[in-house]
C-alpha cells in the first residue's frame, strides 16, 4: 500500500501581532517600536503517514492543533517546517456548506459547491437527483436557499460534501448535522466510502463515531503527538489528558450485544421495541433522571407458553450498558397467532446525554430465541452542564453540610 | 487507486499531488492547480452574477444604467457648465462615454477584486482552490454588464454624429487590457489586505484620485509638461487612448500609453507571482 498522506517534521507557527492589521498603525507601531509579536506554535514536529484506503482519527482538546492538521493537509495553510505531502483528490467535509449564496436556489449551489468541492459539472448533473434524494429536499430545489429551514441547508450542504468521492476525505466534525435519523444516514454513507477504498482523515469529540469508524487514532495535545495507534487505546489516553478517567471510559470495554446472543435461535416470534413517554405514545427524546419506559409487542407464529421477555440498553455504535431480563417462570402465559403479547418496562433513568438504542429479545421457556428487534435510536438529554456517561449522584460532605456539586464541565 | 472511482471517468489523468516543504508554493504548482481548477472562474463569476442581481427588480439592468448615468452627467457638466474640448471635432459626450464605462468597469472590478480574498474568506479557508482565482472572478463577473455598457455607447454613437471606424476592431483589445489590468492589480491588493485590512480604503481614495490621473474626462492634448508625461506613464492611460483610438480614429501619445501599461503588466505579474508564490497558503491563516 502506498501513502496517501505522509507528514514529515511538520510545524505550525502563528504569528500574532498587536496592530490590528492595519497597514497606518503598523508604520507608526515599528516607526516608534512599539511592534509586539507573539509566535505561536499550533504544531510541533508532527510526523506520521497514512496508507491509501485507511482511516485514521484525529482527536484532542479543543486548541491541540486539529483544525490547523486539517486545513494543512486541505491544502488551505503551508506548514512553517517540514513537509506535507498528499497524494490524490482531495476534498474537505470541513466546511459543510461553503460558498451557498442564499439567494441562489438549492439546484443552482448543489452546481456551485461541488464544483467549488472539485467536481465537475457533468458528474454532478448525473448525480444530482441522488443528492437531492439523500438531502430529502425534493420538493424545494428550485427555491432560494434563504428559505430552507436551518435542517434543510445543513442536509443540502452535506449530501453535496458526501457526493464528492474524493480520494482523500478530510472530516471534521461534520457529523453532528441534522437529526438523528439522518447522522445515522451519513455514518452509513461514510462507511460505503470507507469501502470504496477512500482515505478518510476524521476529527471529532464523537467517541462512538470514532471508534465505528477508525482503527487508529492520533491523539493531539498542545500541538504535538501524544499517542498514534489503536483507537480503543487513543479513547483511554485522551481520557487520560482529560484526568476523566473512570465512568466514561470503562463504557468502551463492555461487549457488544451481538456477542452475547448466546442462547440458540429458532425463531417463531416477530418483535417491535419502543421507547414511549407518559401517554404511551412513541417518543425519541428522553430527559435523564426520568423514568425511560418501553414498551415490547410481541406477535407468535405459533403457540408459546411462559415467554420470557429481555432487553438491553445499548450506546449507539458501541454496545450495552445495561442487560436484563426475566427468569423462565416469571410469567406464566399462554400465547399464539391470536394472542400477542405486550410488555412495558419502566427503567430508571441516569443515563446523560446521549443516543441509545433499546435491543428486545424474547426467549421460549427453554432458552431458545423466538426473536428480537432494535429500536429506534433515542436521545437522552440531560440539564446544561452535565457529563459523563452515567449520573452517579455525587454528594459532599465538607464540615457536617451536605453539598450537592454541579455536574463536572467536558471542555468538548 | 480503487476502482470506484475511476468508474465516472472524471478523474484527472495524472492524480494530483499536493507537496509542500514549508510555506512556499512552488511556481509550477502554482501554474498547474490554476490551469486544473480554471473552471472555476466561470463557475464562480457566473454566480457571483447571479446572486448580485437576482434580487433587484431591474436585475442587470442597473449595472449597465449606472455607468452610463454617470457618463450622461459628466456629458452635460463639461460640455454645458464647465467647458471641455477634446479637438478634432470629435463628439465630447461620446468621449467621455467611452472613458467613463471603461472606467466603471476598471474601478468596479479593482473595488471587490482587491477585498476578495477576505470577503470569500469562508471558502478559501476551508477549500482549497488557486487564490488567484477570486480577483478573476470580479473581472469576469462584471464583464456582462460592461459589455453590454460598451454596446449602448456604440448604439450612441450616430446621435452625435460620431461615425463608426475600421478602427473599432481594437475596441475589444482595449477592454481585455483593462480586465488583465484591473485583475493584476487586484490580485496584489487582494492579498495585501489580508494583512492590512485598511488596504479597502485605501483602494478608494486611489481611485478617485487616479479618475483624474486618466484621460477619462480630458483628452492627453490639454496637459502639457511633466504633467502630460506622468498622465501618458499612468498604466490605465495605455487601453484608455486604445479605446479612444478605436471610437474615433487617432488618439495622442497612444504608442507611448500603451507602452508604459505593457511595462506596468509585466511589473505587475512579476510580483503577482512573488506575492502568490510565498503567501498562497498562509494568507488564509489570518482569515
Amino acid at each position: 500500500m502506498t501513502a496517501a498522506i505522509t507528514l514529515d517534521g511538520v510545524g505550525k507557527r502563528y504569528r500574532l501581532t498587536n496592530d490590528e492589521g492595519l497597514l497606518v498603525k503598523r508604520v507608526l507601531a515599528v516607526g516608534l517600536g512599539r511592534r509586539r509579536r507573539t509566535d505561536l506554535w499550533a504544531l510541533r514536529d508532527i510526523s506520521f503517514s497514512c496508507a491509501e484506503g485507511d482511516t485514521l482519527g484525529v482527536i484532542g482538546r479543543n486548541g491541540s492543533g486539529k483544525t490547523t492538521l486539517l486545513q494543512l493537509l486541505a491544502g488551505v495553510s503551508a506548514p512553517t517546517v517540514g513537509r506535507v505531502r498528499v497524494v490524490g483528490t482531495i476534498a474537505p467535509l470541513i466546511g459543510v456548506g461553503v460558498g451557498f449564496n442564499p439567494e441562489l436556489t438549492g439546484r443552482e449551489n448543489v452546481f456551485a459547491n461541488g464544483q467549488i468541492l472539485g467536481m465537475t459539472k457533468h458528474r454532478i448533473a448525473r448525480e444530482l437527483e441522488e443528492i437531492v434524494a439523500f438531502s430529502e429536499i425534493e420538493a424545494f430545489l428550485d427555491v432560494p436557499v434563504k428559505f430552507y429551514s436551518s435542517g434543510m441547508f445543513l442536509r443540502l450542504a452535506f449530501a453535496v460534501a458526501i457526493h464528492v468521492r474524493p480520494e482523500v476525505m478530510l472530516v471534521d466534525e461534520v457529523l453532528a448535522v441534522g437529526d438523528l435519523a439522518f447522522q445515522i444516514k451519513c455514518l452509513d454513507r461514510m462507511a460505503e466510502l470507507q469501502a470504496a477504498g477512500a482515505t478518510i482523515v476524521v476529527v471529532t469529540h464523537n467517541m462512538p463515531t470514532l471508534h465505528r469508524m477508525c482503527r487508529r487514532t492520533i491523539v493531539l495535545d498542545h500541538g504535538v503527538v501524544a499517542f498514534d495507534g489503536l483507537t480503543d487505546e487513543a479513547i483511554s489516553i485522551y481520557h487520560d489528558i482529560l484526568h476523566l478517567e473512570g465512568a466514561q471510559r470503562n463504557a468502551f470495554d463492555i461487549p457488544e450485544s451481538d456477542d452475547g446472543r448466546s442462547v440458540p435461535f429458532v425463531g417463531g416470534a416477530t418483535v417491535t421495541c419502543e421507547v414511549i413517554d407518559d401517554s404511551g405514545l412513541p417518543t425519541r427524546v428522553t430527559k435523564s433522571g426520568d423514568a425511560l419506559r418501553i414498551r415490547v409487542r410481541v406477535s407468535f407464529d405459533a403457540p408459546v407458553s411462559n415467554p420470557v421477555v429481555g432487553l438491553s440498553v445499548e450506546l449507539q455504535g458501541l454496545g450495552s450498558v445495561y442487560m436484563a431480563h426475566l427468569q423462565p417462570g416469571d410469567y406464566r402465559g399462554e400465547h399464539g397467532p391470536d394472542a400477542p403479547l405486550e410488555a412495558v418496562a419502566e427503567l430508571e433513568n441516569p443515563l446523560l446525554a446521549g443516543s441509545f438504542h433499546v435491543v428486545a429479545v424474547v426467549l421460549d421457556d427453554g432458552h431458545h430465541e423466538l426473536g428480537r428487534s432494535t429500536s429506534e435510536l433515542f436521545a437522552v438529554t440531560s440539564a446544561a452542564g452535565a457529563s459523563g456517561l452515567v449520573n452517579l449522584g455525587a454528594r459532599f460532605t465538607i464540615d457536617g453540610r451536605e453539598l450537592l456539586p454541579r455536574q463536572l464541565r467536558l471542555t468538548t | 487507486m480503487s476502482a470506484t472511482f475511476d468508474l465516472d471517468g472524471d478523474r484527472p489523468p495524472s492524480t494530483p499531488v499536493l507537496d509542500l516543504r514549508g510555506e512556499i508554493t512552488p511556481v509550477s504548482a502554482l501554474l498547474a492547480d490554476l490551469w486544473r481548477r480554471r473552471g472555476l472562474i466561470l463557475m464562480l463569476a457566473d454566480k457571483e452574477f447571479h446572486s448580485r442581481y437576482r434580487s433587484a427588480t431591474f436585475g442587470v439592468l442597473w449595472s449597465v444604467l449606472l455607468p452610463l448615468v454617470q457618463g450622461a452627467v459628466m456629458a452635460v457638466v463639461f460640455t454645458h457648465v464647465v467647458h471641455i474640448s477634446v479637438g478634432h471635432g470629435d463628439s465630447y459626450p461620446i468621449y467621455v462615454m467611452v472613458g467613463t464605462v471603461m472606467w466603471a468597469y476598471f474601478s468596479g472590478t479593482l473595488t471587490s477584486g482587491s477585498t476578495s480574498l477576505v470577503d470569500q474568506g469562508a471558502i478559501a479557508g476551508k477549500v482549497y482552490f488557486p487564490r488567484l482565482i477570486l480577483p478573476a472572478v470580479s473581472a469576469v463577473s462584471n464583464l456582462p454588464s460592461f459589455v453590454i455598457s460598451v454596446l449602448v455607447t456604440l448604439g450612441l454613437m450616430p446621435l452625435f454624429g460620431a461615425a463608426f471606424k475600421p478602427q473599432l476592431l481594437l475596441l475589444p483589445v482595449a477592454m481585455v487590457l483593462f480586465g488583465v489590468l484591473a485583475v493584476a492589480i487586484s490580485a496584489i491588493c487582494s492579498v495585501a489586505h489580508v494583512y492590512f485590512r485598511d488596504v479597502r480604503y485605501i483602494v478608494q481614495a486611489a481611485l478617485m484620485l487616479l479618475l483624474y490621473a486618466a484621460p477619462v474626462i480630458y483628452s492627453l492634448d490639454q496637459p502639457h509638461g511633466i504633467l502630460r508625461t506622468l498622465i501618458t506613464a499612468d498604466p490605465i492611460s495605455g487601453p484608455l487612448q486604445l479605446a479612444h483610438y478605436a471610437v474615433f480614429g487617432h488618439a495622442p501619445s497612444l504608442v507611448s500609453a500603451l507602452c508604459a501599461t505593457g511595462v506596468a503588466l509585466v511589473l505587475l505579474t512579476v510580483v503577482t507571482v512573488a506575492a502568490y508564490r510565498r503567501y498562497e497558503r498562509i494568507a488564509c491563516d489570518r482569515l
